[in-house]
């Protein structure tokens, strides 16, 4: 029901009394409530939601953007849903990092909690489903991509020929290992190998090592004319390319860093400007503020006072980092406001313009 | 009337002063958090929350309105006072961007939509753009006397200026549609400097909010109340009324009380932003009060914090004061404050007096 019933007048005393008698419901999208949280592991955990809307048609291994708000600012955080498609509640596991904004709301904020969410977007899949020879390779959090491709092999039956690979450095971090003996119990010929790169393997299915060419030898797979689906952090990935592409039929990868961990680039480096509702792509100087940038690039976005007062060149900046030159605060989280006049880019950065 | 112009700051102490406004900001800016985020949210509450209890207490009164009149005043004076807060300490506020940081899109200034005739959109440009960066500013801000009054004796005097007691009286009754028009600057058309054909294209958006605006007041919560039309009708216009004029005088109390300065265009052309900062502190004007009078104004009773922080939340106004008038001692720079009576009264004065002709007894110099 997000259909416009309010007449303009109204509207905004109708989203105020609608979204106090019906909590969840939000003129600006949609949201969920946590109903169940679990420990998947030392330092991770299970979110179990519940959607206020139905989401709409997505495959496994997609990803969900979660907003919710600290000390009075919402943030955004992207996490790959675990559970699939068709079940009522929406499954995420997520790595709580010391001091993280997400880690500190989880906190505080217990069950029964509400998240803002987006529809699902993205993500990792195989191509062929059923093909004989899958082979996926996670470090991580980026488990939990790979978890969304064995869960749904698993409910279709096509666990044959797919083989799991999962690096982290203690046992205690890792997450699913319960499930994934009980699958392996389930489909003998699901293979798993869990990779330690900080302590000793002691069971069978565990190997030590990080990802290079000594350990392929010990992958559970045969890498060689596989179709090979990677997640981890954007060094792990860059490994998996460099050692796989010839051999593997396909590699697909995922990397995700959070933005707060992204590298600001200095002010002369010159940085890729994505327009969103054109598609276009600029390169800008990162030094020089962003409305500037783009009038030398031949636009003419709507703009007023040039001095960061009068809001008109305000638009939206789902990613990137950007300082704001009144201050010099440097801002790596996506934002609904930011201003062209007086910000400058200091990554690569997406505009809603 | 001072007999000789204050001595502005220039050259090197200027931009001292204004290293520590920047300063100023940027402490508080650091500090925006959850209690900043709870008190825009309360006042929201307060808004949507009056406006039910003032219309459900006209509605009760409607039928037996010669023996409910007091309730008929309350929820008069409730609705009013929910439109007041809707349009003053929210909207006004929100639309600045006051609250952007939150990152909630219900509170974000360039979607926020208010309960006045002014489409938003337009308020950003005449308000936001016009009056802040040019306040004060002969011919770029029209909050001048909107082109209709002679506010100081450096604008031209005309026989028109001779009425202007009766407009300005005018202006407050009408005081929101007139904030709405002055998008338009009617005077050019009035003029013949510009085609009334360009006017229809121009007003289009006006045009569109008008009856849904209007309607809502005039047309469907009086038609709620079926047989009791005009009771409710009336209390809508005496709501509506209340607020134009509350919000008028509180305005007007702003930038046009006795001390206030005028600049010419040249005289802003190589401010820098220090300069801009001892121009909005020139040319603006406090009212002195409690946590009740600045909430009601919107704490545009701390009219000067509000112009040299246009982005910060309103609430933090009254805490900077005190830096901010700390500073202006330190560094020579008049700080204009009074009471509400003592302001408006030289704000009527100055309407009055410059009806007649008049000539300025200093020009404010810089350098």
């Amino acid at each position: 029901m997000s259909f416009a019933f309010a007449l303009p007048p109204f509207r905004p005393a109708w989203d105020y009394w609608r979204g106090l008698l019906q909590p969840g419901w939000s003129p600006y999208g949609n949201t969920a409530r946590i109903v169940r949280r679990a420990p998947a592991a030392a330092d991770s955990e299970t979110l179990w939601l519940r959607p206020f809307r139905r989401l709409g048609n997505w495959q496994p291994g997609q990803h969900l953007t979660v907003g919710f708000e600290l000390d009075g600012r919402r943030f955004q955080r992207s996490f790959t849903l675990t559970s699939l498609p068709g079940e009522t509640e929406l499954a995420l596991t997520v790595r709580k990092r010391a001091g993280g904004r997400f880690a500190d709301w989880l906190e505080a904020a217990g069950s029964g909690a509400r998240l803002s969410i987006s529809e699902p977007w993205g993500g990792l899949a195989f191509e062929l489903p059923e093909a004989p020879q899958r082979l996926l390779l996670a470090a991580g959090s980026g488990i939990t991509a790979a978890m969304a491709q064995v869960r749904a092999a698993a409910a279709r039956g096509q666990m044959a020929g797919l083989g799991l690979a999962y690096w982290v450095r203690e046992r205690a971090q890792a997450c699913f290992l319960e499930e994934l003996h009980l699958l392996q119990a389930r489909f003998p010929e699901f293979r798993f190998r869990l990779f330690l790169t900080g302590d000793t393997p002691v069971a069978g299915h565990e190997a030590d090592g990080r990802l290079d060419a000594g350990t392929l030898a010990a992958l559970p797979a045969d890498p060689r004319g596989a179709e090979v689906l990677a997640c981890g952090p954007q060094g792990f990935v860059a490994r998996v390319e460099a050692l796989l592409r010839e051999a593997a039929a396909r590699v697909a990868t995922e990397s995700f860093t959070p933005p707060v961990l992204l590298e600001p680039v200095s002010a002369d480096a010159s940085i890729a400007l994505t327009l969103a509702r054109s598609g276009r792509v600029l390169s800008i100087p990162a030094g020089t503020p962003l409305l500037a940038a783009l009038e030398a690039a031949g636009l003419k976005p709507e703009h007023g006072c040039r001095a960061g007062l009068c809001g008109r060149c305000v638009c939206a900046k789902p990613e990137g980092v950007h300082v704001d030159l009144r201050d010099g605060s440097v801002h790596p989280e996506a934002s609904h406001a930011l201003k062209l006049c007086v910000s400058a880019a200091r990554s690569d950065l997406r505009l809603d313009l | 009337m001072p007999a000789t112009a204050p001595a502005l700051l220039t050259g090197e102490r200027l931009e001292a002063f204004g290293a520590e406004l920047d300063a100023l900001r940027e402490k508080h800016v650091r500090d925006l958090g959850a209690v900043d985020a709870r008190y825009i949210r309360r006042v929201r509450h307060a808004v949507r929350w009056t406006e039910v209890v003032g219309r459900l207490a006209l509605y009760a009164a409607a039928p037996w309105p010669w023996l409910l009149w007091p309730l008929w005043c309350f929820g008069v004076l409730a609705l009013a006072v929910s439109k007041i807060l809707d349009n003053m300490e929210l909207g006004h506020n929100v639309i600045h961007g006051q609250y952007d940081w939150m990152n909630d899109p219900s509170l974000q200034g360039d979607r926020f939509q208010w309960d006045h005739l002014c489409p938003a959109d337009w308020w950003r440009q005449t308000h936001n753009h016009s009056h802040h960066q040019w306040t004060n500013v002969r011919g770029k801000d029209d909050d001048i006397g909107y082109g209709l009054l002679r506010i100081f004796p450096e604008q031209r005097w005309t026989p028109f200026a001779l009425g202007q007691p009766l407009y300005a009286a005018l202006l407050a009754v009408f005081y929101q549609t007139g904030i709405a028009v002055q998008h338009l600057k009617l005077g050019k058309y009035l003029k013949g400097q510009r085609p009334w054909r360009e006017f229809w294209v121009e007003a289009r958006p006006l045009l569109r909010k008008l009856p849904w605006q209007g309607g809502k007041d005039y047309l469907f919560f009086p038609l709620l109340a079926g047989p009791f039309f005009l009771p409710v009708l009336l209390g809508n216009a005496a709501a509506n009324l209340l607020r134009n004029l509350w919000t008028f005088v509180v305005i007007f109390c702003g930038h046009f009380t006795k001390d206030a300065i005028t600049f010419t265009p040249a005289q802003v052309k190589e401010e820098t932003r220090a300069g801009w900062y001892q121009r909005q502190i020139l040319g603006s004007s406090n009212i002195e009060g409690g946590p009740l009078m600045h909430l009601m104004t919107g704490n545009l009773s701390h009219q000067i914090e509000h112009h040299l922080f246009p982005d910060l939340p309103a609430r933090r106004y009254a805490d900077m004061a005190v830096e901010v008038r700390a500073l202006c001692a330190r560094y020579g720079v008049p700080y204009n404050t009074g009471s509400l009576p003592k302001q408006f009264g030289e704000v009527v004065w100055r309407v009055l007096r410059h009806a007649f002709p008049s000539r300025p007894h200093w020009v404010a110099k810089t350098a």
